[in-house]
């Protein structure tokens, strides 16, 4: 039964989604993105490039093993790796058994772009164990007397119900690990188009991820074993949890101590070198287990006491025994522990009276607020929109990309001429060309010449290389006699004197104003607008608005709040929209006609570019203005004046 | 001062929730008493304009409540039955909210929550959760939020429900002490509030006003049906299946009954100790 309180804490199951829909979400725009790098740097697809890599691995497979077995063999002949009862040597007879079985897996290239990713993904560890941790906390009843004074005296209500809320959270451990692993497994066979049939049944190795995993299995067995491995990892994560919840028996303290823990950990995560003699707290660390994948696709031995001990076989052991320290002191409070106790201990007394302040001063500041104050209050808070907003910042910041993409020599000509000629095309920009067309003109016939000079292979090829060095100055010239070309003819026949400009950066501001940010930001307005008079109707508070003096004020300053949320969170993120781009491509030459921009060129309204993308924005502010009070007013009509029509008309005339 | 209701007709589909109801409230306690779904609820939300009528209308002062909007709105004070707040807000927080509401300047809004949250023992909890509070706690501060801009019309359901016999006996006595310049509706089941402090006592059944009066009368108009009958314990059954039986307790013969019927049983005494409760059951039954 009690793996079902989970299933029907609707709170908890919106969390659970919300989380699975970011995961999917961020792995499609990760997938996305390391396409979109590959294609601005090399010109490559992403498909192409994990093709070569994987090739490569295949080509070089056996040779690889050959040689750690080789080296092994080598190693026995050296006396500081071939002393007796010592790490190295056992280290090294560990590894060539390992690696042994491996010499005769026969790899074949297969199209599996969704193993690859799957496991370069980190994201999925760190969702299931937040989830992890609300399911254990939630399970703990921390806070929750009540409840446990009436089952306390209950016949199964001790050891039995400890008993069962283990077997609940190792039910849904199970359940989150599959749910989020196997969503990105389904999700990558949907986006990359890919068969699982096609590469579940080839031998894991075939993936250069997993080259070094140790053991003879078929990638389906692989991915099985990995979703048992990340279960077990999160079941003792979520029993800690539990446990630690039922010790202190306080929400706010749990979640304090769970987070200092965290933190603590992450300290050692990042701190602890791996070959550090305090290795295993790297290892065997919640950072580590929920957002790496290496623990499962390289292998390491660790030197306990000198034997030499499979890193993963270390960690279980290791985990077991932290489950074991976890259940035990779960259950002995479940079973021990007065849920009335009159002792109430030192940080529980300095907790009450931190929370006495806090709820003080809270009082004072909601005292001092305004009508409109309060309902801000109400809907960021109460209803938390603020988190719907830091939601939104959270995608934005992850789509924002501040890191300088390597250009090409291509790339690096057109920026610098950008730079220099920015304005209309006149004779200087047009000299300049001209002097381009002549020196790879003059190249052209200078390699026709001596391509027939060439005496032999060697001496052709060298020339071929020469060449070839100047196809990017080649690619650059086409690229801006076409836009020349194209600004010539927008010019006659608009009669806009229109400008090179940079069309990197202005194309990629008008494809980051996209449907999935629009979406994201349409749904943090609703979610705003829902909160807002759905508190109302929850609350029971519609009666006493209907029958105070300022009902129709009230709903006026309702819709005024969300308008100003409205506007600061749509000013906000277009703000920073500009700046990232900015800041990536530089945005130069905003006063030229909005024609100069290629993609706009049918636009017939004489206007800069800068007054375009403000047309643009205060239209997009608006259509979400529009939606907000179409929202607002309808959740007003149907939530909080329902069934009173004779009302509502005689009220007009307030 | 007076609130007049004429004809009130209310439906909920088929049901007639309040049939053609008319009275005057004149300055006053007034207890409103029936038996669930008797109108009670539906006539309050009627007077607070929660629901619409159907028929019928309401005259604050000689004009229709719907026509006086914000002017009537501003005399009235309501505490409604079902417990409406903002878990998140204090106490100081939420009376402040609902004073900004009901149109008080921020300068009275303060003093007045102050002293409301004085009158009503929730001082020590101003800045605390409402959330966090118990039932009658919230129950108290629904009644302070009432009272925010001291109306001249104060409905009140259920005002005492879930609060302690001192708490209580504390609201009833202010309840009757601020009635005096107000017209005051309380709607409740428990009877000895009204029976102390209500000066008219209307009793509804199925959507019809079924008697107003005051306590007095009303116990005196029922002082000839109620009787007090002394029987063995094996009759018991038998004067349940024919009597209305008010009150049973032990005696020296076996049970001593008080039975409410228009005829007086075989060996039965008029009863003296005749109270509100015997009241309701003659006319509701």
């Amino acid at each position: 039964m009690e793996w079902k309180k989970i299933l029907v804490n609707r709170r908890l199951s919106a969390f659970l989604l919300l989380l699975l829909f970011m995961e999917l979400f961020v792995f499609w725009q990760d997938c996305e993105k390391n396409d979109r790098k590959r294609i601005e740097q090399y010109g490559q697809t992403y498909e192409a490039y994990l093709r070569e890599q994987e090739l490569q691995h295949i080509d070089t497979y056996r040779a690889k093993i050959q040689a750690i077995m080789e080296q092994a063999n080598a190693m026995d002949g050296i006396s500081i790796f071939s002393k007796e009862n010592s790490f190295s040597k056992r280290n090294v007879a560990l590894t060539r058994e390992a690696f042994a079985s491996l010499q005769e897996i026969e790899l074949t290239y297969v199209k599996g772009r969704t193993v690859t990713e799957f496991f370069a993904f980190r994201l999925g560890g760190l969702c299931a164990c937040l989830c992890g941790l609300a399911i254990a906390l939630e399970l703990s009843e921390t806070g929750k007397k009540r409840v446990r004074s009436i089952t306390f005296p209950a016949e199964y209500g001790r050891l039995r119900l400890a008993l069962e809320k283990l077997g609940a959270l190792l039910i849904w451990a199970f359940a989150v690990t599959f749910l989020f692993q196997a969503g990105i497994l389904l999700e990558g066979t949907l986006l990359f188009h890919e068969n699982p049939l096609t590469f579940l049944f080839c031998p894991a190795q075939t993936f250069a991820g997993l080259a070094n995993f140790p053991i003879k299995l078929a990638v389906w067995q692989a991915l099985v074993l990995y979703l048992l491995y990340r279960t077990v990892i999160l079941y003792v994560i979520m029993v800690l949890v539990w446990s630690a919840a039922l010790v202190f028996d306080h929400t706010v303290l749990a979640v304090g101590i769970s987070g200092g823990f965290i933190a603590a950990e992450y300290f050692l995560y990042v701190k602890i070198d791996g070959s550090n003699v305090w290795k295993l707290l790297k290892y065997c660390n919640i950072w580590y287990q929920t957002a790496e994948n290496d623990y499962f696709t390289r292998y390491q031995n660790l030197n306990i006491l000198e034997y030499a001990v499979n890193r993963n076989a270390a960690i279980l052991a290791a985990l077991a025994a932290v489950y074991l320290l976890g259940a035990g002191a779960g259950i002995l409070i479940c079973c021990r522990r007065y849920p009335c106790s009159s002792k109430v201990s030192r940080l529980h007394q300095a907790m009450e009276a931190v929370r006495v302040k806090l709820e003080s001063l809270r009082g004072c500041f909601l005292e001092k607020r305004s009508l409109t104050g309060l309902e801000g209050y109400k809907v960021l808070i109460s209803q938390k929109g603020l988190i719907a907003i830091l939601l939104l910042a959270v995608l934005i910041c992850y789509r924002a990309d501040f890191t300088q993409i390597k250009r090409s020599t291509q790339q690096e000509l057109y920026y610098a001429f950008m730079e220099h000629y920015l304005g209309e095309p006149g004779e200087d920009s047009q000299r300049e060309i001209d002097r381009l067309t002549e020196k790879l003109a003059r190249i052209d016939d200078e390699y026709g010449k001596r391509y027939a000079e060439a005496a032999d292979g060697e001496a052709r090829f060298l020339l071929g290389m020469w060449y070839d060095s100047f196809s990017q100055e080649r690619l650059f010239l086409k690229q801006i006699q076409e836009q020349t070309e194209s600004l010539k003819s927008i010019s006659q026949e608009s009669g806009i004197a229109v400008w090179y400009v940079n069309l990197y950066s202005y194309e990629h501001l008008l494809k980051s104003d996209d449907a999935m940010l629009n979406l994201g930001l349409l749904l943090v307005i609703l979610w705003n607008c829902i909160g807002m008079y759905i508190a109302e109707s929850g609350s029971g508070m519609v009666c006493m608005i209907r029958s105070s003096h300022r009902e129709n004020d009230l709903y006026r300053i309702k819709l005024r709040v969300m308008m100003f949320i409205t506007l600061v969170v749509c000013f906000t993120v277009l703000l920073f929209e500009n700046i990232s781009v900015a800041a990536v491509y530089g945005l130069k030459g905003l006063a030229a006609p909005v024609q100069s921009i290629l993609t706009l060129s049918h636009i017939r309204i004489h206007c800069t570019i800068w007054q375009y993308f403000l047309a643009r924005y205060l239209l997009k502010y608006l259509i979400f203005t529009t939606v907000c009070i179409g929202v607002c007013k309808l959740l007003e009509t149907f939530i909080c004046k329902k069934g009173l029509k004779n009302g509502i008309k005689s009220r007009k005339s307030d | 001062m007076e609130l007049k209701v004429e004809n009130l007709t209310k439906s909920f589909g088929d049901v007639k929730a309040l049939n053609h109801v008319s009275f005057t409230f004149t300055p006053g306690v007034y207890g409103i008493l029936g038996p669930n779904g008797a109108g009670k609820s539906t006539l309050i939300n009627l007077i607070t304009g929660n629901i619409a009528r159907q028929e019928g209308q309401i005259l604050w002062n000689g004009r229709e409540i719907l026509k006086g909007g914000r002017e009537y709105r501003k005399v009235l004070g309501y505490m409604p039955q079902q417990q409406g707040y903002y878990e998140d807000f204090t106490a100081c927080a939420f009376l402040m909210y609902m004073a900004h509401l009901k149109g008080l300047d921020r300068r009275t809004a303060k003093s007045r929550s102050q002293e409301l949250l004085q009158i009503f023992n929730l001082e020590s909890a101003r800045n605390k959760r409402i959330g966090g509070f118990s039932g009658g706690m919230k129950q108290r501060l629904l009644l302070a939020q009432a009272l925010l801009n001291d109306p001249a019309l104060l409905i009140l359901d259920e005002p005492t429900a879930g609060v302690d016999p001192q708490e209580r006996i504390h609201i009833r006595n202010y309840i009757s002490q601020i009635a005096t310049n107000r017209i005051v509706l309380l709607a409740t089941h428990i009877v000895s509030d009204i029976e102390a402090i209500a000066k008219e006592i209307v009793l509804l059944k199925a959507g019809n006003v079924i008697e107003i009066d005051t306590p007095g009368r009303l116990i005196e108009k029922v002082r000839g049906y109620v009787w007090n009958v002394e029987i063995a314990e094996a009759e018991l059954p038998d004067m349940q299946a024919r009597y209305l039986i008010s009150n049973l307790r032990k005696s020296e013969k076996g049970l001593s009954l008080k039975v409410i019927n228009e005829d007086a049983p075989a060996n039965a005494q008029p009863e003296k100790a005749v109270n509100l409760d015997d009241v309701y059951l003659y006319y509701i039954t």
